[in-house]
Order: structure tokens, then sequence, then C-alpha cells
């Protein structure tokens, strides 16, 4: 009986180890949103980046517009969007479930002469120049394209990306799924 | 001549022999015949007392007859093993093998034609309290007739117990505004141990195998361990009986909401010396329905599975007793958000969001735990005195699914095991002079592992916790009056090992232990005319758990950082840190302090119980919003752990009437009131309510019984709750740069808070030798309502109408 009892109580023991927790690669959480505007062939104008950065992740530091965005008036840009977490890319993720993700795009009024309007997160039927596509034939949102309008200051660029699993359609809208990111930027022309 | 002195001489001889043999107690021998046995006799179903019973104990001419109280006294029992039988005209005879260390059994009775079979309580060893403190029971009647889902929904049947979920299959039980790790659950005397820090960890508990329940109500630390701080909840299942002929228990029920029901087989044989018993039982339901809506993924399905061997000889007894509970289940597919806007969307929306057609079909967010026990269990006495040696190993697995992007949708977003030793040591003294005391030593051994593969950073660190306690209690009867005083010293002693969420994952280790001393004092004292006070004041305390201290970042809406993981700058600004190695850490405990008062009424046809407590905890533990953080996702309010002082004060109310053999009424009341010391509220604690029945037994033949029952409630709307804070409002001043939460930090709620409402049930039952049927139906009316408690009330209604049908069988 002693014995029977000294032995589940040593069972009982061994299944403790001393370990830390494992390393994980962080897929959920997005630190680093940059935002590549080239300039389209034969025009003077450079490329442009802007980034929101969220170093302490979910801590209390708020994020960063680490820099605002100045286009060239009257220039067409391709813009390019890319997400991280620290070093790793969850961009192919996000282009591999295509089908399950949207950005949305708002702008101040008229400030491009392409898409002309203010953006479709207040209405799905507003114009943007989506370049990419899923493999149902709905625009993702990672690739854009923007013709920059007349100069102008005090304008902002928002992009909401919403995960939308089995609602994303041809009517879904900025209302549908979860958020994973919602940022605005200022936008200068000159 | 010489013949005759010799004779006379032998003669004395052998006279005084005997006197000597008389007065001198003979040794290796038992006292002779000067054991004495107390008991009470109640009827099962109603709990009432039964006079005039026969109590005997076989193969001997000792008898006794139970009085008006069912109260009974053997007494000159020679051995202090024997069986005793126990009759009554029109109630099945109950036999039970007994033995004199159990002290103050409760002989259930059932009538001659009810399905359950009569059982013996015995008081002293197995689940035995603190006896000064309030303890509240469902008798296994009331258990049957409950149709409850899960321990949560069972255990609010008790006054002054209440429930906090998260949605329909998540339920945990709160005892006077108290529950996680504030109170204890005990299984088959062992405390079970899981995640008991989140809202939405429910205790993994088979509700087949429930079938006595009590509730302690006060501090019950002394006796159980740190954590019972609001109270102890008691589960047992039976215990395997010796003596017994093959029983087969069949359970099936099924519920209209939702769908779906279940089985649970139970095969019980009672030898000589050795009692067995094996349950089987399952679950399953599908996607459950609001009186307007169907609430998409909340569907749900179990296994549970146990084995008990009893083991008999003389004054030796051991128990093995095994089980595992397999539970999955889904949470609302249209609670899940990820940025105060989806929340404002969510909580705007008439309908749940995602709400779509009826399945059985468990997707995100859901849970998988599986819960594993092997306890073992001893008992010997020598000369009088009892010993017990309980060992229990568990092994709990928690898996947490969220909606996530891709292939991580199939993977946890926590998965941890916790697997716990603990060992019991109990030592119970004979009574002397009407002074009883026990002794006791208890220590729990428990390891905590993040498993890898999650792709996301472990919510929670790994640990290790040792924690071991010495306890004794005296109780000293005087007359009318009983005398309890206990004292508890407990060594806790951790180590923790996480990462932080940086680039690097930086690991950290920390070390700390803490002592502490906790007592009781309690009073009973029974009046001759059927009154009976108690009044009970004892202190308790409960280590931090591992969230308190520990989280940091996002969970479900909200983002919380723990105790230890920021700071505050010169402006009181948080600053989340950053956390390194460090084995100097002074953490304090939170500590309480109960008093609870409880006067009980009993006569011939009515019961009553009023209980009236004040609970204060010091460095309550708990989490207040300190500002905004704008992330990648949107505008978030954040939490920090904090510690304040609280008090709950409040009273429960139960009266049963027995107005006719035909008719019976049973009314219930809570009411509690919980405020910080500087009168600020806290959150979720629940609202007053009121619940009442009658219970109509139409004596209608062939059946056994035929009982139709109508259980009207009225929960009111909570008070002294938190103010509201709109999503709005919480936007606009993160766009302002505003910290709302500067020159109030008080608690604050983003929805507003649920109207009272009014709820009745009903059902009809019937028995009919050895079947049991009863048709129920919750929320008859179909009234669309919200629990105050229950976090997923931002999103939805509670269940509609739901008819429960239950039909059981023994062979």
């Amino acid at each position: 009986m002693r014995n029977l009892f000294m032995l589940l109580f040593l069972v009982g023991m061994i299944s403790c180890d001393k370990d830390l927790p494992p390393v994980e690669n962080e897929e959920e959480v997005i630190t680093d949103v940059v935002l590549t505007f080239e300039p389209a062939a034969g025009t003077q104008a450079t490329t442009v980046t802007a980034t929101a950065s969220d170093p302490d992740g979910e801590g209390p530091e708020p994020i960063g517009i680490v820099s605002d965005i100045t286009l060239l008036n009257n220039t067409t840009y391709n813009l390019t969007v890319s997400f991280k977490n620290g070093t790793t890319d969850l961009t192919s993720e996000i282009q591999t479930e295509g089908a399950e993700h949207m950005i949305f795009y708002g702008f101040s009024t008229d400030i491009f002469t392409s898409p002309l309007g203010d953006g479709n997160i207040d209405n799905r039927e507003d114009a943007v120049n989506y370049s990419d596509q899923d493999i149902n034939g709905e625009p993702i949102g990672l690739a854009t394209s923007w013709t920059s309008g007349a100069a102008n200051t005090g304008a902002t660029f928002k992009l909401v990306l919403k995960h939308q699993p089995s609602l994303k359609s041809s009517t879904s809208t900025v209302n549908d799924g979860s958020t994973d990111m919602d940022l605005t930027w200022p936008l200068t022309i000159n | 001549m010489k013949k005759h002195v010799a004779l006379n001489v032998l003669r004395f001889i052998v006279t005084a022999f005997s006197i000597i043999s008389l007065t001198i107690p003979s040794f290796g021998q038992v006292d002779s015949c000067t054991y004495s046995l107390e008991g009470r006799i109640v009827d099962m179903e109603t709990g009432e007392p039964l006079p005039f019973a026969n109590i005997s104990i076989k193969e001997s001419k000792i008898v006794a007859v139970s009085d008006l109280n069912g109260e009974f006294e053997l007494e000159n029992i020679c051995n202090d093993e024997f069986d005793l039988i126990v009759s009554f005209i029109g109630y099945k005879t109950v036999l039970h093998h007994h033995d004199i260390y159990h002290k103050l059994p409760v002989i259930h009775m059932v009538k001659d034609q009810v399905l359950l079979e009569g059982v013996v309580i015995e008081g002293e060893y197995h689940g035995e309290h603190i006896r000064s403190s309030a303890i509240a029971e469902l008798t296994k009647a009331e258990i049957q007739k409950s149709g409850a889902a899960n321990l949560g929904e069972l255990t609010s049947n008790i006054s002054g117990v209440s429930m906090i979920s998260t949605g329909q299959n998540v339920s945990k039980p709160v005892i006077h505004g108290l529950h996680s790790s504030r109170i204890l659950i005990i299984n088959n005397g062992i405390r079970h141990i899981f995640q008991n820090w989140g809202n939405e960890h429910a205790p993994e508990i088979d509700i087949n195998a429930v079938e006595r329940v009590e509730v302690i109500k006060g501090a019950a630390t002394v006796k159980y361990g740190s954590s019972a701080m609001g109270g102890v909840i008691l589960i047992d299942g039976n215990d395997p009986e010796l003596h017994s002929d093959l029983k087969i228990d069949l359970k099936s029920n099924f519920k209209t909401n939702g769908k779906g029901g279940g089985v649970a087989l139970g095969v019980a044989k009672g030898y000589d010396r050795l009692g067995l018993k094996f349950d089987l039982g399952g679950n399953i339901l599908g996607d459950q329905q609001a009186p307007n809506y169907l609430l998409t993924n909340t569907s749900m399905k179990d296994l549970a599975f146990s084995g008990n061997v009893l083991y008999h000889e003389g004054k030796f007894q051991t128990e093995i007793f095994a089980s595992r509970f397999y539970q999955q289940f889904g949470l609302l597919r249209g609670s899940v958000t990820e940025s105060l806007l989806d929340l404002q969307q969510a909580m705007n929306s008439e309908i749940p969001l995602y709400t779509s057609e009826f399945d059985y079909i468990i997707s995100t967010p859901h849970q998988k735990i599986k819960h594993d026990l092997l306890q073992v269990k001893s008992s010997y006495i020598y000369k009088e005195h009892s010993f017990t040696m309980n060992y229990a190993f568990q092994s709990n697995h928690r898996r947490e699914f969220d909606v996530r992007r891709g292939t991580n949708n199939e993977i946890p977003s926590i998965n941890l095991v916790l697997n716990s030793n603990q060992l019991d040591f109990e030592w119970i003294l004979p009574e002397k002079e009407r002074l009883e005391s026990k002794f006791g030593l208890q220590t729990t051994y428990e390891n905590n592992d993040n498993l890898p593969g999650t792709n996301t950073n472990s919510f929670v660190p790994n640990f290790n916790n040792f924690q071991t306690a010495l306890f004794g209690i005296e109780t000293f009867e005087s007359g009318n009056n009983v005398f309890e005083a206990g004292a508890r010293f407990d060594w806790f002693v951790t180590e923790i090992r996480g990462r932080n969420t940086d680039a690097v994952s930086t690991p950290y280790i920390h070390n700390y232990s803490m002592m502490n001393a906790s007592g009781t004092l309690g009073w009973i004292y029974n009046t001759q005319n059927s009154f009976t006070s108690r009044v009970n004041i004892a202190s308790s305390w409960r280590p931090p758990n591992i969230a308190e201290l520990y989280v940091y970042g996002k969970h479900q809406s909200s983002i919380e950082y723990g105790l230890m993981h920021y700071t505050l700058d010169e402006n009181n600004k948080v600053i989340g840190t950053t956390l390194t190695s460090n084995n100097n850490l002074d953490i304090q405990p939170e500590k309480g302090l109960k008093l609870i008062y409880s006067l009980e009424y009993e006569k011939k046809k009515t019961q009553a119980v009023l209980t009236a407590y004040l609970n204060q905890i010091y460095h309550y533990l708990y989490a207040k919003p300190a500002g905004i953080t704008k992330t990648i996702r949107g505008a978030f309010p954040y939490f920090i752990y904090t510690r304040t002082n609280a008090r709950f004060i409040g009273a429960d109310m139960d009266v049963n009437l027995s107005q006719s053999t035909k008719l019976k009424h049973k009314l219930s009341l809570s009411f509690l009131y919980a405020e910080t010391f500087d009168h600020k509220p806290l959150i979720e604690i629940p609202p007053p309510s009121v619940n009442y029945s009658i219970d109509w037994n139409t004596g209608m033949k062939p059946f056994d019984s035929f009982n139709f029952a109508v259980e009207p409630s009225y929960t009111f709307k909570p008070i002294n709750y938190p103010r509201i804070i709109t999503i709005d409002e919480l936007i606009s001043a993160e766009t302002n740069g505003e910290n709302i939460f500067q020159n109030n930090e008080e608690v604050f709620d983003i929805f507003p808070i649920p109207d009272g409402y009014f709820l009745l049930n009903a059902y009809a039952r019937l028995a009919f030798k050895n079947i049991f049927l009863q048709f129920r139906c919750n929320n008859l009316l179909n009234v669309p309502y919200r629990v105050y408690t229950d976090r997923l009330r931002y999103f939805s209604d509670q269940t509609g109408r739901n008819f429960v049908i239950t039909a059981n069988i023994q062979i």
C-alpha cells in the first residue's frame, strides 16, 4: 500500500518540468504598416513611403504615424501596403487569404483625380482603383493606383483592413467582419 | 474438615476474581457495549424529518425510534461496526454498514414507489464543515428536478448563489458576489484545480455525476484552503455501497432549444468488502435559440466517464476514483470583435452579426477542455482516532480557439496544461468531555505549461506552485450551545517563467513566497422552540492569480496589464514594463474577513433560513480603466490591475412551507450590495432576485407521484452599477488626446445595464415503479432578456423557451 502511494506521488511529480513558455511566431498582432507609393514611369516624382508603427504591440504606448504622406500633384502612383510584426512579414498571409480580406480606402473628397470622391469606406460602391483581386474576382487592396490632383494641405488618407471569413462578397462593406487595421495618415499634395 | 475449608477458599477466590474482573476494564477488548450513535432521519424528497422511524442494529436487540425532529440515539452498542437498519412504513428500508466513528449520520429515506434509493450521509468525515457557518444544500430530488446543464446553473438554485457567464455554455458559480479564484470547488473531497482565473473558464465538472451539492457561505479557508474567501461548493457523487445488488441507472434528457440531449449510464455493485461504481455519459447540443434569433455557434458536446472502487476491511477503508471529462463548445460567433468600432457595430445590431442557419458544427471561437482526475483516499481508525489520507492527481488541458487568419483558425491561441498533485492528511480525535478536535495537513503542487504551436505570444506564463498548510479545529458543546474555533497556517511558494511580447521574446523568471495565518470563531445556539442561530467570523486569504499579475495585451475586447507588467511615472501615466528575472519580489495576498449570521426555523410544516453577511476584502485585486491606447486596429481602453478594499453586504432568505400534503411552497430571496471602501461601485455584482415555486401533488393513480409545479422568478435591475461611457466618448477622447480617466478611475461599462426581468418556468413530473419522467419548460413565456453578469449580454439575448424532457430508469 505504502509503495503504491509513493509511486503515484512520483508519477504526479514527474509531470513537472521547469521550462520557459515556447517562443512563438507572433502572427496575430500587426505592429508595422508600410505604405509605398511608387510613381508611374516617366515622371519626376520619387517613391514615397509612410509608416505606422506600434512597437510595444498591445502596450500602452499609442502607435506613431511615422511620416505624413506627401505626394506630387497630378502624378499617378501605385500603392502597395505591407504588414509586419517586428521582422515577420504578414503581408503574404493576407495575400494568400485574399478571399477573406479587403482593404477599404477613405480620403478627403476629390483630392485625387482618380479615383474621384471620398473612397469606399462610407459606401462600397464609391470608386477605388484596386489593382489586385482574390480568387473570386473581388479586390483585396494590397495594390491600388492613385492619381493626385492639385496641391492641397490638411487632407487625410485612411485605410481599414477587414477580415471577412465567409462574408466577403461584391457587396460586403467596411462594417462586415472584424477590423485588423484602422489607420489615418495626414496627406499633403505639393 | 479440610475439604470444607478448601472449598470455601476456592469459592472465595472465584468470587474475588469475578468481582475484580468486573471492575477492571479488560485490555485488548473494546469497551464493553458503551458505544452510542446519534443521527437523523429525513424524507429525501422534501427534507422534512421523519418521526417514529425504526432504527435497529442487525443481529442485536438495540433499537431506537426517531423523535419529532427525526432524531434518534442508539445506546449500549457493543461493536464499533455494524449494519444499521432503518425502516418506516411506506418507505424503502435502508440497510447501511456503519461504524461509530462516522458521527451524526443523516439518513434520507424515499417512499416505496419512488425511483430513488435511500441514502445515508455520514456527517463528519466526508465534507464535514465548520458547522457555525451558513450551509445550504441541494437534495438529490432538487438536483433531479432542476434540469441544469452545468454546475453554474445548478448551484444558482440556492439563495445567495448566482452565476457569471460568457454565453450559454460557460457558467461559473458566484457565492455572495465572489467567484473564480475567490471560491473553492471541492469535487469528491478534492480541490478542483483548473484555470480558475478567467470569467470564461468554467469548472470542468460532469453534471450527471453530481448527486449532492452543499454550499458553505462563510469564508471556509481554515478547513479547505486559501481562495475560499467567498465560500466553498462541495460536490459529491454517491460513494459505492457495500452489500448491495447490481444497480443500473440510465438517465437521459432531451432539449428542444438546441435540439440536443444526453444519456448517462451508471452501474454499481457492492460486495462484502468491495464496492464498485462506474459511470459513463455524454451530451450534445446544436445552436441554441433566443426568442427572436438563433445564437450561431453555441453548440456543444461533452463526454465523461468515471470509475470508483471502495475497499473496506474492519477499521480500514480505501477508495480509488478516476475520471475523465472532455468538453468542446462554441461561443457566440457574433461576439467576436477586434476593435472598438467593431464592438459598437456588434452592440448596435438587433440581430447578432454572423447569424446563420442552425447546425451542430462548432467553429471558432470555441474551447476544448479535458480534465483528468485520479484520487486515492484511505482512512484508518486506531483506538477511536481517525486518520485519513487523501491524494489526488489532476490534469487540466485547456485550448481556446479564436477567429484567426487562414490555417491559424485551426490552431489554439491559448494552449495550457495544468497538472496538480494534492495530498491531505486529517486526524480526528475521539470526543472527550464534549470537546471534538480535528487537525490536518494539506499540500498542493501545481505545474502550468504553455504548449507550443499557437503562433501567438503566450497569454499567461508557465509556473510552479507549492502550497502547504496546517490547521486545527476545536468544537465544544455545552447545553444548547456549540462553540467552534479554528486556526490555519499556510505557506505558499511559486516560480513563474514567462516571456515578454517584445521582438526577441525576452524571458523572465520570478520567485516569491508568502505565509499566512487565518482563523475562525463560531457559535451555534439551539433554542427549544425550533430556532437555531449560527454566527461565524472567519479570516481568509488568497495569493493573486497568474492573470492578475502577468497578463499583457488584448483579450477579447479589452486590453489589460497585470500588476507586474506596468509602472506609473511621476505624472501617473502608465508605462508598460519589460519583465526581468527577479528573486526578491514582495507580492501581497488578498485578505478577507467574513462575518455571517444565520437564523433557522424548523417546525412541522415550515422551514426557514435567514442569512446575513458582511465580507471585507483588503488588497482586493481588480482591473480599473487607466487610459485609451491606439493600436494598429484602432483605439482601445486599457485596464490595469490594481488594489482597493472592497466590502460585500447582503442577505439571503429561504422559506419552505407545506401547506398540505399536496401543496408545497418555496420562496427564496437574494440581496447583495458591494462597493469599495470609498463607496465606488464594483463590476459584475449579481443583482437582487426573488424566486418562488409552488408544487402540487395530484395524487393521481396509477402513478406513484404526479406533480405539477410553477416557478416564477424576478431578477431586479442591478444596484450600485458602474457609470456608462459610450464608445463614441472613448474614441473622441483618444482623438483629442485627452485622458478621460485622469480624474475618475472608477470602473465603467460601455453598454446600458439591463432592466429587471420576470421569468416563468414550469414542470410536470411523474414516477411510476422504477421510471421517472419530467417535462420541464424553462422561460415558458419566451421572454427576451439579458443577464447583467453575462459578458455576452452586449451581443445577444439569453435563450428563449426550452422544453427539457428527462427520463430516468433504474434496474
